[in-house]
């Protein structure tokens, strides 16, 4: 069965020889049995987002099996507006990230119109980091105004969890991305209330090892179907992702 | 392989949590996993009353050899009362836990310290939640003397620099497993200050056991450091 990682990220670990360049990230994935991965630059969503996207194009160009999120900053427009018109287009960009100075912080919606309005030729879809409740609340808000676009919340609410399934149940254009806290009544809790077709398996490594997230479905009671949609299968359709791509 | 050892199990009613926090899941869990013995104390402790919890986990712990009992004490309920400390050992208990995050309260709080002299006597392994950065140095302060072995718990990869500068300076203090998920990070306190200062918890049935294991799994450790982690340094620390 094939495995795909929806979130995780190049650079910024402390610990080192994990993910500080595409080669080592790519080995540990692949270690773990994944094989595909969608990566976020740090360095982009940190300091620049056009230079640090152009990096991890070049990266993922000569690293199989590994695509990319582009981020972009809500406080460094014009860069990451720049970074939407230049590298969105490339085949191996799948999604975009919106972010902020912290990724603990609710983004102001207002903030994301601009760079929302300049994704929406490219259809792709939109993750936003939702580590609490208040920034579930910000991506469901930002999921009703476009409904147009498709929205990842990373890390699934972390401790408010609930919130991120009753905000999947209001807006059907949300997924929840299964990183965040193991707590093993999380998940058959989302797919009794939205469907397992709404999940992804994610890990945001470096913070986590994916094969913490693959224990926490070991130990979920959920069927091997659905968790053949959750490790794969729900990536392939948004994403149009087909292995070997 | 002989009795894997869970440090950090904690049952009872949690409505944070949408997981099955009851002793039959926990127990269940471990059979899945072969977990021979699991360190295990009440959310009752945590979020209500220690006295309380203490003594439904006394209680749990007669009805089954392979869970051992955890007793919690909470600073904000501490008025002094020595008997109250004494009574613990008398009771069985192997270990006592302190959880400043879950409960609120700072680490250098005076009835905590005030709580840790009074320990010091019973020389009984404790067990500190970390979680917020600066907690470790501030504790260290507290606890450099103590008699007994010092667990941390809680740890994630946010803090590790902090808490591996400690436990270099601090032989015998230990570190549990349930939040180092980070990839490398177990590897890197294994090779910072030696797997033997690495305990296997999971903080089940909360949480899950197998997403330790399967991190243990990827740590690129030795079967020597891995049966130290699983078991070894646990049957040393509380002559098992």
């Amino acid at each position: 069965m094939s495995v795909i990682d929806c979130h995780v990220y190049i650079e910024g670990s402390p610990i080192p020889s994990t993910n500080q360049t595409a080669k080592t990230l790519a080995e540990l994935l692949a270690g773990r049995g994944i094989d595909q991965a969608i990566v976020i630059s740090t360095r982009a969503a940190r300091l620049d987002p056009l230079s640090g996207n152009t990096i991890l194009k070049n990266m993922l160009e000569q690293t199989q099996g590994l695509y990319g999120c582009l981020a972009t900053h809500v406080r460094n427009q014009e860069s990451s507006i720049n970074a939407v018109r230049d590298l969105l287009g490339h085949r191996r960009f799948l999604g975009v990230l919106l972010t902020g100075d912290d990724p603990e912080e609710p983004l102001h919606p207002l903030s994301a119109d601009e760079i929302l309005n300049a994704c929406r030729r490219f259809q792709k879809p939109i993750y936003l980091h939702a580590p609490n409740r208040l920034c579930v609340e910000v991506g469901l808000e930002l999921a009703k105004r476009y409904h147009m676009h498709r929205f990842v919340l990373l890390g699934m609410g972390g401790s408010d969890w609930r919130a991120a399934i009753l905000a999947a149940q209001q807006a059907s254009n949300i997924f929840l991305e299964i990183s965040g806290m193991l707590d093993l009544g999380r998940i058959p809790a989302a797919i009794e209330a939205v469907g397992a077709h709404r999940l992804l398996f994610g890990s945001g490594l470096p913070d986590l090892d994916p094969a913490a997230i693959i224990g926490l479905l070991e130990d979920s009671e959920i069927s091997p179907s659905n968790r053949r949609r959750i490790l794969s299968e729900n990536a392939e359709k948004l994403f149009q992702l087909e292995l070997g791509a | 392989m002989p009795d894997i050892t869970d440090v950090n199990t904690i049952v009872g009613p949690l409505p944070t949590s949408g997981a099955d926090l009851s002793v039959e899941h926990l127990l269940e869990l471990m059979a899945k996993h072969e977990i021979g013995r699991a360190f295990v104390c009440s959310t009752v402790g945590i979020r209500l009353a220690h006295q309380i919890g203490n003594a439904i986990t006394r209680a749990t712990c007669l009805d089954t050899q392979v869970l051992l009992p955890v007793a919690t004490l909470n600073p904000m309920h501490y008025f002094g009362d020595e008997h109250e400390l004494l009574q613990l050992r008398e009771d069985g208990f192997r270990l006592i836990r302190f959880f400043p995050y879950s409960q609120s309260w700072p680490v250098n709080l005076a009835s905590f310290r005030a709580l840790l002299q009074a320990l010091h006597s019973l020389a009984l392994p404790l067990m500190v939640q970390i979680r917020r950065m600066g907690d470790c140095t501030l504790l260290q302060s507290l606890l450099k003397d103590y008699p007994a072995p010092i667990i941390l718990s809680n740890v994630d990869s946010s803090i590790l620099a902090e808490v591996i500068a400690v436990l270099k300076e601090q032989p015998g203090w230990y570190l549990e497993t349930s939040h180092l998920l980070a990839p490398g990070a177990i590897r890197l306190v294994a090779n910072c200050v030696g797997a033997e200062r690495v305990l296997f918890g999971t903080e089940a049935p909360q949480r899950p056991i197998a997403s330790v294991l399967r991190t243990l799994e990827f740590a690129e450790l030795s079967t020597q450091e891995l049966e130290m982690i699983l078991h070894r340094n646990a049957e040393r620390i509380f002559s098992l």
